[in-house]
């Protein structure tokens, strides 16, 4: 690919942005804020992920040449937000704080945050294990012997739509620890979608898959674990996505309800104080650890059914 | 006592519709039997039956003697699509098959027998690939080589090659004639196809089929060796042909007249 592609019209209108957003940082304004180097350097560090993101890209030949026009949105949002709170004081500046007051969080709070983060990520890995594996299991030998289905679907289909939640605060009861009820939320929250999703899969799998793996001599527990479960993966590899929102919305509840730690238990606590420049930090914390997750699930997505045409 | 026998055999669906009407038959062992017919006349339900994937209704339907109570690995199957696991590479399809039929091998002998097993039919080339990276021909061949590796004295076959065009259908005819060749016993072959040429090709015996029933044996007295373009050139392949089509023909005028 030649070297203008990767500086098409998308990229530069992104990086004027940028030079807007840092010149608006550094003009003096009528608000009185914290030091601008932790939101340079917050600027810094997404401009420097988007470059090796596009550089890498254009070397593969496979360059997004309209990702320019996310960032540009992006720098334009932030300078809002700068001219509005910092530069201009239109807005309410305890409700509304100012991006380097937001920002200036991070340098004086980053061992309880990054705590935090390190509480909320391993709550989620163990919780949307704990029901992924028990809604797959289970699912499987539901869906294929038809006993257990006619029994158990009309159960789940009832039970599915009622959010976890509701049973919140009966678990912070009955369970001795934070940490376990926290577990436990995110794991009913997924089991129940992974439970019926595979049930449903399971009656997807195409009868002559099925028939090559009777004339092979498979039957029962075998036909589940070997041929259906890799016929219903592809089903549940494309939901991966929808399933881990699903386990964040029900992690965030569960901290914010019985929790001393994670991050959706600062976003609530702060709330209560009234320090929005750290329920701000604490929600953008977030959506950096949301990143992070959803570029390992789609790696996950990617080698899990490599088998799948596209 | 045949290889394959069924008495007074037939079949009908759960919704009451009637498939197979008191056939009765036998398939001597080492016999490539095709079985022809128009669609709905009860070919596949036949396969399924003599694969044990289906059971009877009523009748009785025997291999060496012992009644099919369901499937096994003494009857190979190659259905026409879908048969091979998406998630494995051709090797590991076929290694499949292998580890079921020789559980106690160890891996090297799994490992060359896959390898004899894709070379025979072409596709050691292509051994690592998944199957949505194959033709439908190269799906057949793999299918073709997992069945084989099963070692099973029986193979059956549902028009395993009714989606390709005619170029390859015509290499995995050969191929398929090829292989049932070799070595010391033949495996007894029950083919089913709608593709009268192909059936002449193939067979020691045609079986036709009208709606539920074998109405006609049909003797394919040509010499063995046999291969699609000199074939052509023989009368007897031409005679045995006219017969098939004028029974094919006369299922279709029965069929208007039934109608009007």
């Amino acid at each position: 690919m030649k070297l203008r592609e990767l500086f098409n019209p998308a990229f530069v209108f992104s990086h004027v942005m940028l030079a807007t957003l840092y010149v608006a940082i550094f003009l003096p304004g009528s608000a009185k804020v914290k030091s601008p180097v932790a939101f340079c350097v917050a600027i810094a560090v997404i401009e420097a992920l988007f470059l090796c993101t596009q550089v890498a890209n254009w070397r593969k030949g496979a360059l997004n040449r309209h990702a320019g026009e996310v960032f540009a949105f992006l720098w334009a949002v932030l300078l809002v937000w700068e001219v509005v709170t910092s530069k201009l004081k239109l807005l309410n500046s305890v409700v509304f704080p100012a991006p380097e007051n937001v920002f200036a969080v991070f340098p004086a709070n980053w061992h309880e945050m990054l705590v935090n983060a390190g509480y909320s990520t391993g709550i989620l890995f163990v919780g949307f294990l704990a029901g992924t594996v028990a809604g797959i299991f289970f699912g499987l030998f539901v869906g294929w012997y038809p006993r257990l289905k006619s029994f158990f679907f009309p159960i789940a289909r009832v039970l599915a739509p009622i959010p976890p939640m509701v049973y919140a605060p009966y678990v912070v009861i009955i369970l001795p620890a934070f940490e376990l009820t926290s577990v436990t939320l995110v794991a009913l929250a997924i089991f129940l979608c992974v439970f019926l999703s595979t049930i449903i899969s399971v009656s997807q799998v195409n009868e002559n898959i099925i028939d090559s793996a009777r004339t092979l001599g498979i039957r029962g527990p075998k036909m589940v674990l070997q041929i259906l479960l890799p016929s219903a993966l592809p089903a549940y590899i494309d939901a991966l996505k929808v399933n881990v929102i699903i386990a964040f919305m029900m992690l965030v509840f569960a901290e914010a309800v019985g929790s001393n730690y994670g991050m959706g238990h600062w976003i609530n606590l702060y709330t209560h104080y009234g320090d929005y420049a750290k329920v701000f930090a604490g929600i953008f914390e977030m959506a950096a650890v949301v990143l992070v997750v959803n570029v390992v699930v789609e790696r996950v997505q990617r080698h899990a059914i490599k088998w799948k045409a596209d | 006592m045949g290889k394959i026998e069924g008495k007074g055999l037939a079949f009908e669906y759960a919704d009451g519709f009637t498939a197979l009407r008191g056939l009765d038959f036998c398939i001597e062992d080492g016999e490539f039997v095709c079985v022809v017919g128009h669609s709905g006349c009860g070919k596949t339900t036949l396969l399924r039956l003599i694969s044990g994937l289906s059971l009877p209704t009523s009748g009785e339907l025997t291999l060496d003697g012992a009644p099919i109570e369901g499937p096994g690995l003494d009857r190979a199957v190659v259905f026409q699509q879908y048969s091979l696991f998406a998630w494995k590479t051709a090797a590991k399809n076929v290694e499949y098959g292998v580890r079921q039929a020789h559980p106690d091998w160890s891996k090297a002998q799994v490992r060359e027998r896959v390898r004899q097993a894709l070379a025979d039919v072409g596709m050691l080339q292509a051994a690592d690939h998944y199957p949505y990276q194959l033709s439908g021909g190269m799906k057949q061949r793999v299918a073709i080589a997992r069945a084989l590796v099963l070692d099973s004295d029986t193979l059956l076959l549902d028009e395993p090659f009714g989606a390709l065009d005619q170029h390859r259908r015509s290499q995995l005819q050969q191929m398929l004639l090829e292989l049932w060749g070799r070595g010391e016993r033949r495996k007894t072959v029950v083919f089913v196809t709608h593709d009268i040429d192909e059936a002449i090709l193939l067979a020691d015996r045609i079986f036709f089929m009208r709606p539920g029933e074998i109405t006609h044996t049909i003797e394919v007295d040509l010499e063995r060796d046999r291969d699609a373009a000199s074939l052509a050139k023989v009368p007897r392949f031409g005679e045995l042909r006219k017969e098939l089509i004028e029974l094919f023909a006369l299922d279709v005028d029965q069929e208007d007249a039934h109608e009007a």
